[in-house]
């Protein structure tokens, strides 16, 4: 006990909390949006996977981290496209679309993977993305090396995050976003396209996802293994509702499951006397005790999950 | 209603011919049986637990696969068979003419057993030790390697190379194999330093590159400098983090020198696993298949890759020295399959 | 009568239509896929569409694995219903598999011998709705989103198995990560092949809930919690009650698929044995969009191409991920042909005709 609650365990423990968490934050402040125009994205595990692998082979065949960046943003951004023209456009159950997509990916991820790369015993890889210190910022003892010492993707994630939560907030269109999920008849009897705000919800979630997938290739190993989400997109959707839908808080939520995946493997390292499957499973319940906790009561948007059909009254 | 009988009809006839043309094709698959104790075989199949791309376990196989290919034989595999489908696997490889089939890995054992014995003809080959029980089928053989005699070695190596005294583990699960690879591993360890201090982590996964990674960082930051992975993928990631914090790592399966930059993947775990079953082809040539094999680092299916150039010569000797004491039994080692937290 | 007849039998030709294109349209394009790999779809397909059905051998391997699709399709369905979602199968197979071992391993197992299994099977079931009985309890107590909850408790389920094979279940003979053997297996149908009791158990289930949901009260108050029945009003039924309820029957049913795998295929407790089957139910059941008939059907596809993948990778190469992107492929395009084709070409209004 005396080893933990120390600044040399403790601030290593929160960098690398922020650094797991950081995938997450992209996968769940894109489904928030997403949600609260009234569609889930339970596809975000297989968005997330095909945009891993994309985003590195863009990357090793032209050179560019950034490149491979945006193609991976840009794969999940089709691939929620996809999924939206059955869930959205044909009114088809959000659920079971995006299971089928989940394992779509697991299944074309390793075909595409491996009719590119073949079989091979070297290792293609690139470059993982650097760690960018932020000058002034990264100074301030404990908290800088915390927040400001970590690769240009951890800092998207919180500014896309930011500026989620100012637009849902601040803006007529997040106004309508909210209205599209709560009430789409009503919002669209105001004057709301609710078909094309879930669409533009749907696939800016697909694009977080994506970038969220680039993370893992790019970001942490510099290369594409198969089956490299290993539930990370379902763990999203958890931080969503932890979240009661606001991206802030999804940071925060991200924040503490990343932090529990950390100290599960210091735990370990450090030699707690316990079966390993208690401290794989921490996270889990962890975050379903949290569940409990904060989020109680909440209400989710109204018109989640259900199709909306425009002719119908 | 008619239409319905019409439609029913029609299925039924498109379903019986189907079954015919099936039955056809059923006679060709029948041919290879032979009387006798077999001596040949011709087709070979393995059933994996991981994929064929993770420059380990499962890429060893395949590369003992490609080999046996090359020299005529007819291969085929499965990926990631889970147990649900191990039983299932086994019996369509071997409904469909195969005549060696192998399953990778010490959880194929009891699937195997059932279906060896419904299939006399067929030879099977387990790379673990066996299931519990006295009454294993003859035409199964079980390759029990001491690949905890490797580790052992592994643990004595990274003891002696390790600056701060401080040496990490970090296996995928906790199956016997990794279990006994842990624990010799720091027995190795203390044996060659007595106040060695070893971290270890099971990260619950064989396949999340991402894990093994966070895992390795989180070992070297509690200084850790000498890390052995055994956990194919979710070891690739393991490597990254070695690569960024210049920490020393030590390779498992194959040769994974040229997986790590530099001179850092000081060696690497070798089971050798392409010999490890095309040596079984000679054995069933030899008309004496079956039962338990227990080799080790002796017999050569566990040894060390090369040492890269991080390694003083000093600290070479004195690891080939255990190594050569575990071979002439002047060092034994109980392997010790359970893991305690 | 016969008006009624021909409109039957004109929607039934409609919709085998539907399924038969898109499954068509799903295989041209898995075809492409195909062809990248230098593999001849006819071949391929014929090895994982046809061959399952071709003898009774390949029948009996694909009953094995439709069972527990169909019973976890079964008990989802019910959730379905209500417009609850259980996605957590694979964590009640577990379960229910610890249930069905800790009976089966007991000295009273020892002692009845093969009686043992309709003790284990209750208890199975009894674990299995406890698990999902967890999430029930939280949506009804504290709402937390059941789809959430039931995945988050997939993943301690699973581990929770692995520490039961590891240490408290472990089999002290041998030194292998698993149980030691059930006292006696599932009885087989025939001699000779793998089909079990457990498909029997499996057609019972079916008509279990064709019996509970067409012939009961309290089906008709699941129909109407669901919205495919419309009442005037929700005339005193704790709603709340009902969803702890069906939670508790779909982790039953769960459970029950968790220990005819055990008791059936695997006689021993090992990880990895929930396989895919959690999910592969969910799909059963929404593409048999919940109909008695419907979920059997879809699990006899599931489980054939389960099987046919396999044969198809032997015979082919064929990765047996494939199957992941054709069962994909093949489901989506069932659902848009449906949503373009169907009667009504609507979801909900097909799902009221059914529901009748």
């Amino acid at each position: 006990m005396d080893q933990i609650f120390t600044a040399a365990f403790l601030v290593p423990l929160f960098a690398a909390g922020v650094r797991m968490g950081a995938p997450l934050v992209f996968g769940s402040v894109g489904d928030v949006l997403s949600e609260k125009t009234g569609v889930m994205n339970i596809a975000l595990e297989g968005e997330m996977l095909i945009a891993a692998l994309l985003s590195f082979m863009a990357a090793y065949s032209s050179g560019s981290l950034l490149a491979g960046v945006l193609v991976g943003g840009f794969a999940g951004l089709v691939s929620a496209l996809v999924i939206a023209f059955w869930g959205i456009s044909r009114r088809q159950d959000q659920s079971v679309v995006g299971i089928m997509f989940n394992i779509f990916a697991l299944g074309f991820t390793n075909f595409l993977y491996r009719a590119t790369f073949g079989v091979r015993t070297d290792r293609a890889g690139v470059e993982i993305l650097a760690t960018i210190k932020i000058p002034v910022l990264s100074d301030i003892p404990y908290i800088g090396e915390i927040f400001f010492q970590h690769n240009i993707l951890v800092y998207l994630a919180f500014i896309g995050a930011v500026a989620v939560w100012f637009v849902m907030k601040y803006t007529k269109f997040g106004l309508q976003v909210t209205a599209a999920g709560e009430n789409p008849k009503a919002a669209a009897a105001a004057g709301v396209n609710v078909v094309r705000l879930r669409y533009t919800g749907y696939m800016f979630s697909g694009f977080m996802a994506g970038i969220g997938g680039a993370f893992l290739s790019l970001g942490n190993v510099g290369t594409f293994t198969e089956n490299m989400t290993s539930g990370r997109g379902f763990i999203c959707l958890a931080i969503t509702i932890l979240s009661r839908w606001n991206p802030l808080f999804a940071v925060i939520a991200a924040f503490l499951f990343g932090t529990v995946e950390a100290l599960q493997l210091r735990l370990q390292a450090m030699g707690a006397d316990l079966p390993y499957q208690f401290f794989v499973a921490l996270p889990y319940i962890v975050t379903l005790i949290s569940l409990v906790i904060f989020g109680r009561n909440i209400r989710a948007p109204k018109d989640l999950g259900n199709v909306y059909n425009k002719e119908s009254r | 209603m008619k239409k319905v009988k019409h439609v029913l009809c029609l299925l039924l006839c498109v379903c019986l011919s189907a079954m015919l043309a099936a039955c056809g094709g059923d006679g060709d698959a029948a041919e290879t049986n032979a009387d006798g104790v077999r001596t040949e075989v011709s087709r070979i199949a393995i059933l994996l637990p991981g994929y064929i791309t993770d420059q380990s376990w499962n890429q060893g196989a395949y590369e003992g696969l490609k080999s046996l290919e090359e020299q005529g034989y007819d291969i085929a595999y499965t990926e990631d068979v889970q147990a649900a489908d191990m039983e299932s696997t086994f019996r369509s490889y071997c409904s469909e003419g195969y005549d060696f089939v192998i399953g990778h890995g010490v959880q194929y054992g009891d699937a195997c057993v059932r279906v060896a014995q419904d299939y006399p003809d067929v030879y099977f080959f387990i790379t673990g030790n066996p299931p519990a029980g006295d009454n294993l089928p003859g035409n199964i053989a079980f390759y029990d390697y001491k690949e905890y005699e490797g580790a052992f070695v592994c643990g004595a190596l990274a003891a002696l190379q390790s600056e701060s005294g401080i040496i990490g583990y970090i296996g995928g699960g906790d199956n016997s194999t990794q279990a006994s690879d842990k624990n010799a591993f720091i027995e190795g360890a203390k044996y060659a330093d007595p106040d060695v201090d070893v971290r270890t982590v099971i990260t619950g996964t064989f396949n999340d590159s991402s894990m093994g990674r966070e895992t390795a960082l989180a070992m070297i930051e509690q200084g850790v400098d000498v890390i052995l992975q055994t956990c194919d993928e979710t070891g690739l990631g393991a490597f990254e983090a070695c690569e960024e914090q210049g920490v020393y790592c030590i390779g498992y399966t194959s040769d994974q020198s040229s997986l790590v930059e530099g001179d850092l993947c000081l060696t690497s775990l070798l089971v050798k696993v392409p010999e490890m079953i095309t040596s079984q082809l000679d054995i069933i040539a030899s008309g004496e298949f079956g039962g338990l094999e227990n080799p080790g680092l002796k017999e050569g299916v566990i040894a060390l890759a090369p040492f890269s150039s991080a390694v003083s010569e000093e600290v070479q000797n004195q690891v080939n020295e255990i190594a050569q004491q575990i071979m002439d039994g002047e060092i034994v080692i109980t392997p010790n399959y359970n893991s305690q937290g | 009568m016969k008006a009624i007849d021909s409109m039957r039998s004109g929607a039934l030709l409609r919709r085998v239509g539907i399924v038969l294109l898109s499954v068509l349209a799903a295989l041209a394009l898995g075809a492409v896929f195909l062809i990248i790999l230098d593999v001849n779809p006819f071949t391929a397909y014929y090895y994982l569409l046809v061959r399952p059905f071709s003898s009774l051998n390949s029948i009996g391997e694909m009953t094995i694995k439709m069972v527990p699709i169909l019973i976890v399709g079964i008990g989802v369905s019910f959730t379905f219903q209500t417009k609850l979602s259980n996605l957590g199968g694979e964590g009640q197979i577990c379960l229910g598999a610890i249930g069905m071992t800790l009976v089966g391993t007991s000295s009273f197992a020892q002692a009845v011998g093969g009686w043992y299994i309709p003790v284990g099977m209750l208890v199975a079931a009894l674990f299995g709705a406890c698990w999902a009985g967890i999430a029930g309890f939280f949506k009804t107590r504290f709402k937390a989103s059941e789809i959430i909850t039931t995945l988050l408790l997939n993943y301690i389920a699973v581990q929770l198995l692995s520490w039961c094979v590891y240490y408290p279940l472990r089999d002290t003979a041998g030194n292998i990560p698993q149980s030691a053997p059930v006292a006696a297996t599932l009885p087989r149908l025939i001699d000779g092949n793998r089909m079990n009791l457990g498909l029997v158990i499996a057609l019972v289930c079916v008509l279990v809930y064709w019996v509970v949901m067409k012939r009961t009260k309290f089906g008709y108050r699941l129909r109407v919690l669901g919205g495919s029945i419309k009442a005037a009003t929700f005339g005193g039924i704790s709603k709340k009650k009902y969803y702890l309820i069906v939670m508790l029957i779909s982790g039953a049913f769960a459970g029950l698929a968790g220990s005819i795998e055990l008791a059936g295929t695997q006689t021993r407790l090992l990880e990895g044995l929930a396989g895919s089957y959690g999910f592969d139910g969910v799909v059963a059941s929404l593409l048999g969009m919940m109909n008695p008939l419907g979920v059997l059907l879809s699990s006899v596809l599931l489980g054939a191409l389960s099987i046919g993948a396999e044969t198809m990778q032997v015979r082919t190469g064929v990765s047996s991920l494939f199957l992941n992107v054709l069962e994909a492929l093949i489901v989506l395009f069932i659902l848009l042909g449906f949503s373009f084709f169907g009667s009504g070409s609507r979801r909900k209004s097909k799902k009221e005709k059914e529901g009748e």
